[in-house]
């Protein structure tokens, strides 16, 4: 960790502390840090938070692989020819317009109030993320690349299949990390309004309307660092599967 | 029969579907006939259309009027190699160097292990020294020049295509990549057509020198450059060179005052 993260992370804290100390904020709205790191602890010790942790993991990744599957090869099919294009780009383009959120009660309807709903919710808005991001590598490849794969006698199916889609290899990852810290966001607040057992965004809501204020911090702490290991982990990997990008 | 026939040769951009529309003349008329083997550059202003007729020799673009025949066969139904200027915009970052040099090998279908080694006897036989493990982002730019150049030639094309290969390189590499280009045009016997901006660099290297107008861009005059050869750079301070530029320069200056 570099001194200045340090540093910056320890005035934070520091601010937080004079805050509650003086009681600048009414207790009830912003408990002490010592407040949040108990209940923090309690989580584990206690609370059973990995169950949620868990249970919000899994949705998110079965919808997140989910909607990369379907979005990968539409995305590619719409970069490469112009009639899937035309075809698909108006319901494209109007249902990533369309506020996730808004949908809510739709897959509620569909799909009732179980853990299909909320995954299937999560796969909707990956495949939007996935399938643009796909469709804008495959358009911006090089044309020099399929010129010299033409000039060696490649067929259309070699060049796509042995440069182009390599090009848009790293427009896929970049998007697939865009997409998973929206898939993220979309299954904690289907958790929270669409009713469940068990769930990371479940739990801060509970904690918020019964005002047990330490423990909904602590949860958000939670979900805080499970996007950030998230991220981190994903960006390990596309440093070494993508090791072109941007060269 | 000449290896590269130009006849009568037009070529226009535009709106073809707009009948109204005005367009852009490129080629105009344009005649050149290449012997096998020959190394033949081509020197004019900026944007003349150079490159549109390498693309249209590469089969690239299609051209409106008159007759391209390499060995008798339209563009498109022969080999060649072609350069860019920007190398890093034609090798595949994703493949090491030896896989890119063996992409036409691997379109022709031939397994990877006889590849592997074609390519690597091909490499030592054009005398380059290359790091055939790594990626081309790893290379500097001469050598990622170079190895584009060992992918274009690794399957025997009839002709070797460069549009102004060195363009983006400091002089000091260009000098020495024309060296080792000239090396290999020796080694390998490969037509070579060569677009260049740099008119020691056109007149250095050529067998002929054709010089264009600006547009709609014609042929103002084809120089037999009859230095001796092997060539090395001290040829640029002798008389012959110094008379070969004077007069190429008269003829350029003709074409950008028209």
């Amino acid at each position: 960790m570099r001194k200045e993260t340090l540093l910056s992370l320890i005035l934070f804290v520091s601010v937080w502390i004079l805050i509650t100390s003086f009681h600048l904020i009414n207790p009830l709205f912003l408990p002490s840090p010592w407040k949040v790191i108990v209940a923090f602890f309690q989580l584990f010790s206690i609370g059973r938070i990995e169950a949620d942790i868990l249970k919000t993991l899994y949705r998110m990744i079965l919808g997140f692989g989910l909607g990369a599957i379907i979005g990968i090869p539409i995305g590619l099919a719409m970069g490469r020819s112009e009639k899937v294009y035309h075809s698909l780009e108006f319901f494209v383009d109007f249902f990533r317009s369309v506020p996730v959120t808004a949908l809510f009660p739709l897959f509620l309807v569909i799909f009732g109030i179980g853990d299909v709903a909320k995954f299937s919710i999560v796969a909707w808005s990956t495949c939007l993320i996935v399938l643009i991001n796909t469709m804008y590598g495959v358009k911006n490849s090089k044309k020099t690349r399929t010129m010299v794969a033409n000039t060696m006698g490649a067929n259309d199916f070699e060049v796509f299949t042995k440069v182009v889609f390599f090009e848009a290899v790293p427009h896929i990852v970049a998007g697939l990390r865009t997409a998973l810290s929206m898939a993220l966001i979309v299954v904690v607040v289907t958790e929270m309004f669409m009713g469940t057992e068990l769930g990371i965004g479940q739990r801060i809501f509970n904690a918020s309307i019964t005002y047990r204020i330490p423990e909904m911090y602590s949860v958000i702490i939670v979900s805080g660092l499970l996007g950030f290991l998230l991220n981190k982990f994903f960006v390990l990997i596309e440093t070494r599967l993508v090791h072109w990008g941007g060269k | 029969m000449a290896h590269i026939i130009l006849k009568n040769l037009f070529k226009s951009y535009g709106d073809t579907t707009n009948a109204k529309a005005e367009r852009l003349e490129v080629l105009y008329d344009i005649n050149l006939n290449i012997e096998k083997g020959e190394f033949v550059t081509f020197f004019g202003p900026n944007a003349c259309g150079k490159t549109t007729l390498l693309y249209i020799i590469a089969g690239f673009i299609p051209f409106d009027k008159g007759e391209v025949k390499l060995d008798g066969k339209p563009p498109d139904k022969t080999r060649k190699g072609f350069i860019f200027q920007n190398y890093s915009d034609s090798l595949f970052p994703w493949s090491r160097n030896i896989d890119n040099i063996c992409f036409p090998l691997e379109l022709n279908g031939i397994p990877k292990r006889q590849r592997y080694e074609i390519a690597s006897k091909f490499v030592d036989k054009l005398g380059l020294k290359l790091p055939l493990n790594v990626f081309p982002y790893q290379l500097s730019g001469g050598q990622q020049q170079l190895l584009a150049i060992a992918r274009a030639l690794i399957y025997d094309p009839e002709v070797l295509l460069m549009d102004e290969p060195f363009g983006s390189l400091d002089y000091q590499i260009r000098l020495s990549m024309q060296m080792v280009l000239l090396d290999i045009w020796r080694k390998t016997e490969k037509t070579i057509l060569f677009v260049s901006h740099e008119i020691d660099e056109a007149i250095f290297l050529a067998d002929r020198m054709v010089i264009f107008s600006d547009k709609p861009s014609t042929i103002l005059e084809i120089l037999e450059i009859n230095l001796p050869r092997p060539r090395n750079h001290e040829i640029i301070e002798s008389q012959e060179f110094f008379a070969l530029k004077t007069k190429a320069l008269r003829i350029f200056k003709r074409a950008i005052t028209k």
